[in-house]
């Protein structure tokens, strides 16, 4: 056996598997970050555990090479139970389901497959003689073997089950040539592992139609940006992004709703800016309005690819128009970069259901839309309400809303209705029937919706009061890139759906005062660190505390990190291999300069702890604004750095003091998963990422100041 | 907050996002148990041993010990007596028009105050008001609103008909049958939206003080009503037998869902049963579902299926049978059976003609069915 080729695999397989388990959970649970944070936390946690089982007194030496078999197959397993998960919760496809079965799912799967990896971790260290660092430093390089290959390679070019099944084939032959050459059974184990790989790649889209029959599933892709498919029942066609639908046509309400109350506020609009939503009709309405020029703006080219495939081509013709023109481009840089002046912006997006889709729903981008339109121009776009009731919570995911366009808008208007449409200008703003009514007439707009009638029974003056009292009513808080506090209002708006404690969950935290959280604990940190300095300070063990700090350090800053590239950009999970795989490459160069010292000391400990508080410090400071596309890159990188190096150092402190090889390493991964449970569920879309960053360089600061005055006791080298 | 408790919270809130602890649960929603308001004694139960009574309101003849409450989380057993807890908490509160039920024979053009409380005993996947619908009184805000004041709001914003709808009304029954005898005093009608789940005695008695009824049959199988409704169809047909059979007015809605409910021989079969069982002339509205509630990411129904249902109601002899939930569709006109007029035109919620007279066809002079005035 190689011997570096067990830890090179198992850091292959684990960010692999962890990548293409991660984007089919997203898809299945509607892409939003509450539930990527809890498979995040949830295989982190595994990894952990599995780290933390002792190893037993005998290590066989072929341990890693079938734990590495098993762990391929139960990856399989694992993306066919993700599959037909809704059969298990006996919901049809499509059907929503709350946060309980997503958590239930994201630790039953990460369980099966990171428990095993976790595990091999201490095989692979007992293999190597315990020699941890080492171990640490392959599995790294390990992981960004796979970040590079599936970022560059697989995703472009297959879906994830087909991608899964290649990183695992790939991985079968490794441990097939390199890890059991001797052994008589390898055959059996090499071809049912490929069997198994080939089978999983090419029922891909079999399985997809069935899991989602009795509808019909026409056509599926996994692209950078999401996992789209196509279902069409007779002349119906839905599109959807992650489970989530993000075109329907014929869809003529949507349409109107989305277009005509923001063309019919100004006599004569000509220039006119569409963000999303073109395809399903959209195109068509803005095009109504015979002197205008339409910009539409899309981000996936597959989307129109897509459509073109399977809409009626009348529905097409006016993308083809003259009049249109397309563009491919995020729409907030595209609003950047764009020197043209608009009458109307009009967004056609999902709700902000995601910290992805939040970003055109904050101050910041509202303010780029201002400074995009003439004098008298105006912002539309709608969001899911209720016709007949507007609850608490809706209310304040309304108000939100409402407030951060007032902090950018002189008037805002809303219309009430199944969808609340937004409507903002620096000059008035009207909802009036009956000026509507007949705008639409003066205007020659032929439309199902926008008669007066229609108009009347929707904005009659009780639903357009209850509608407002609700908004002005509620307690408001304003959206910003940083501080997504719309996307958190909206989990709990998804949350209320379901009968659990979910919505009950959040709301707890809603109201609590933001020290609670944030504050509180690093009071009880200092008071913990203070009685450890006062009782443990001989102990070796203690160097697991800025293990676990770091641990949940870097994870924070790596999700705050995510969560502001995807603010500023918007194009994170196509990025998102890329952008693990940087901090991983700073776990390998952290891990090699800490090996490369001669020895470890507790100075070394101290010396990266500081360099966290200062880089925390740096990250707070540059954060504050729209960054260079690669600082993020670069900041990742670093934190991977000083990751890998304390990680490093702290082993070498903790060997020959320690039977338990695993014992670092599963601190590091449950620090990681409380981390990443706190920031992507509560943290960051509540207070933001700058209190976060904030709050870790204060604890970094008190790792550092523990460090700093417990580092006088004798023999501390290793 | 040290690692150990907030780990130890984290596993307290991972166990409590499960079935979880209910009072745990409800402290930390910050709720308490029965809410107290409006305490109303229910009309249709009985009462048992030991403080425990028997609802005898739906089909569900729910059986409740001291403190426990309904299947529609809305009446409660207080020692023995049951109690209604949404008497005049009104949640929600419109002026729509009759078309918007959809009432298409029943005071065309005409604006219906609607209104409801919390609660329902059913839950449909697709409810399209399910924050009041399936949520407790104490949950959500509502006025206080007796049944004078919503016969004199209704006189005051000139409707001639008081709605009871969104939620399910048979869960406020002591309040609408009240209100409807206050609102027949100033000659305003009243109209039920329902799903029909209910007991036979207590629609007898509504029966007596309401004057349509509109009937959502969501679906025609047993099976479709154990999965997505979360209740039973018999029930639900023996209440449009007993509105069909009396003089109340009756229409109809059946909601195509897609791939679940849409199957033309199911709809030959419903459509069959209706002209069998409460008359050919009894209007049947195929609406269109909007994506809602839990399955919001299903694709709307195409309008095809509709139409085809359609199609498939009238070759089964239904006289009066419309597309519902696509303005603008021809099939949102009222046609005359005698001569196949247009005698009520409709475009959405507007009248664009209306050709009757007298209850007349004015072409041909066929009696088309429904209140007129």
């Amino acid at each position: 056996m190689r011997s570096g080729l067990p830890p090179f695999l198992l850091g292959f397989l684990s960010a692999s598997f962890q990548l293409y388990l991660l984007r089919e959970f997203s898809a299945r649970f509607y892409g939003n970050e509450l539930t990527f944070g809890l498979f995040l936390g949830a295989w982190l946690l595994w990894g952990g555990l599995g780290s933390l089982a002792r190893p037993g007194a005998r290590v066989p030496s072929r341990g890693p090479a079938r734990v590495y078999a098993l762990t391929i197959l139960l990856f399989f397993a694992a993306l066919i139970a993700l599959r037909f998960s809704h059969r298990a919760l006996g919901a049809l496809p499509g059907e929503m389901t709350g946060l309980a079965p997503a958590l239930a799912f994201a630790v039953g799967l990460a369980m099966l497959v990171s428990f095993p990896l976790g595990r091999s971790f201490v095989l692979n260290s007992a293999l190597l003689g315990g020699d941890v660092p080492r171990v640490y430093f392959l599995e790294s390089v390990g992981a960004v073997a796979a970040g590079l290959l599936i970022h560059f390679l697989l995703v472009p070019q297959a879906s994830n089950w087909a991608g899964g099944a290649m990183v695992a084939a790939a991985a079968s032959l490794f441990i097939f040539a390199g890890m059991e050459p001797s052994k008589k059974r390898r055959w059996v184990v090499l071809c049912t592992l490929l069997a198994a790989a080939a089978a999983v790649a090419w029922l891909d889209m079999p399985a997809q139609r069935a899991a989602w029959k009795p509808l019909r599933l026409v056509e599926a892709v996994d692209t950078r940006h999401a996992k789209l498919q196509v279902l069409r029942t007779a002349e119906q066609v839905s599109l959807l992004a992650n489970g989530l639908p993000i075109l329907t046509s014929p869809d003529p309400a949507g349409a109107e709703e989305g277009v005509h109350f923001a063309l019919l506020q100004r006599s004569g609009p000509r220039r006119v800016l569409l963000i999303g939503g073109g395809a399903c009709g959209g195109a068509a309405e803005v095009l109504k309005h015979v002197d205008v020029r339409l910009d539409y703006v899309e981000l996936d080219p597959r989307v129109i690819r897509l459509a073109e495939g399977h809409l009626d081509p009348r529905e097409l013709e006016p993308l083809r128009s003259p009049r249109t023109r397309i563009i491919f481009e995020d729409g907030r840089a595209y609003l950047r970069r764009t020197r043209d002046a608009y009458d109307a912006v009009l967004l056609d997006l999902p709700e902000p259901a995601t910290a992805q889709i939040n970003r055109f729903y904050t101050r910041e981008f509202f303010a780029e839309v201002r400074d995009r339109l003439r004098p008298g121009g105006v912002l539309s776009f709608r969001v899911p309400s209720a016709e007949n009731y507007i609850g608490p919570d809706l209310a304040r995911f309304l108000a939100g809303l409402s407030a951060t366009l007032r902090a950018v808008f002189l008037e805002v208007a809303a219309v009430p209705g199944a969808n609340c449409v937004f409507l903002a200008s620096d000059r008035p703003l009207s909802i009036d029937p009956d000026e509507l009514a007949e705008a639409a007439v003066e205007a020659r707009i032929e439309s199902r919706f926008f008669t007066r009638e229609m108009l009347a029974a929707r904005l009659h003056p009780i639903r357009i009061a209850t509608l407002d009292r609700s908004i002005g009513e509620a307690p408001a808080r304003i959206n910003r890139d940083l501080v997504p506090v719309s996307y958190y209002f909206h989990s709990i708006l998804w949350a209320a759906q379901f009968r659990g404690l979910e919505a009950d969950f959040l709301r707890f935290f809603a109201r609590i005062p933001a020290a609670w959280v944030l504050d509180a604990p690093l009071i009880a940190l200092a008071l913990a660190l203070i009685l450890l300095r006062a009782f443990g300070r001989t102990s070796r063990y203690r160097v697991l505390v800025p293990v676990a700090g770091m641990g949940f350090t870097t994870i924070l800053a790596e999700m705050a990190l995510l969560i502001a590239f995807q603010a500023f950009f918007g194009y994170v999970y196509g990025k998102i291999a890329l952008l693990l795989t940087s901090f991983m490459a700073g776990l390998v160069a952290g891990a090699w300069m800490g090996r490369k010292r001669a020895s470890a000391s507790f100075s070394d400990l101290i010396g990266v702890q500081g360099g966290f508080v200062v880089l925390l410090a740096v990250t707070r400071a540059v954060l504050v604004r729209t960054v260079p596309e690669v600082l993020p890159y670069l900041l990742l990188l670093a934190f991977g750095a000083l990751g890998g190096f304390l990680f490093v150092a702290a082993s070498r402190i903790l060997r020959g003091n320690t039977a338990h090889l695993g014992l670092g390493y599963g601190f590091d991964l449950i620090g990681s998963f409380l981390g990443i449970l706190a920031a992507a569920t509560l943290v960051i879309p509540l207070w933001g990422i700058p209190a976060l960053l904030s709050r870790l360089t204060v604890l970094n600061s008190l790792l550092f100041i523990f460090l700093a005055t417990t580092s006088r006791h004798p023999s501390q080298k290793a | 907050m040290n690692r150990r408790r907030f780990l130890h919270d984290a596993a307290a809130a991972a166990l409590l996002l499960g079935p979880g602890l209910p009072a745990l649960r409800a402290a930390l929603a910050g709720k308490g148990g029965a809410s107290g308001r409006s305490p109303v004694e229910a009309r249709y139960y009985r009462k048992l041993p030991d403080r425990e009574i028997e609802c005898l309101l739906c089909p569900r003849l729910c059986r409740l010990g001291d403190k426990e409450r309904g299947y529609c989380g809305v009446r409660e057993n207080v020692g023995g007596t049951y109690y209604t807890l949404v008497y005049g908490g009104v949640c929600s509160f419109n002026v729509d028009p009759i078309e918007k039920k959809p009432f298409f024979h029943f005071l065309p053009g005409t604006a219906a105050l609607s209104m409801a409380t919390a609660g329902c005993n059913v839950n449909c996947r697709f409810c399209q008001n399910w924050e009041i619908s399936q949520v407790r009184p104490e949950q959500i805000a509502h006025i206080e609103m007796s049944p004078e004041a919503a016969a004199r709001e209704a006189a005051a914003a000139r409707c001639p008909s008081i709605a009871y709808t969104y939620s399910e009304p048979t869960v406020f029954i002591e309040y609408m049958m009240d209100t409807a005898e206050e609102a027949r005093k100033r000659k305003i009608r009243n109209v039920v939206v329902t799903g029909g789940h209910i007991s036979r005695r207590p629609l007898e008695d509504l029966l007596e003080v309401v004057d349509a009824v509109k009937v959502d049959l969501k679906g025609f199988t047993q099976d479709f009503y154990a999965r997505y409704v979360r209740g039973e169809l018999d029930p639900v047909l023996d209440a449009i037998r007993a509105v069909g059979r009396s003089r109340i007015w009756l229409e109809i809605v059946y909601l195509v869902i897609p791939t679940l409910n849409d199957d033309p021989g199911l709809i030959r079969k419903m459509a069959r049963w209706v002209k069998n069982e409460v008359g050919a002339r009894v209007p049947v509205h195929f609406s269109r579902f909007h994506p809602m509630y839990l399955l919001k990411n299903l694709p709307p129904t195409p309008v095809s299926t509709l139409e085809r249902s359609r199609e498939t109601a009238l070759a089964e002899g239904l006289k009066f049978v419309y597309v519902g939930n696509v303005p603008g569709h021809p099939s949102e006109n009222t046609i005359c059976p005698g001569c196949g007029t247009a005698v009520i035109e409709r475009s959405g919620f507007t009248l664009r003609g209306l050709h009757l007279d007298n209850g007349r066809c004015a072409t041909c002079g066929e009696t088309i069915d429904g209140i007129w005035a």
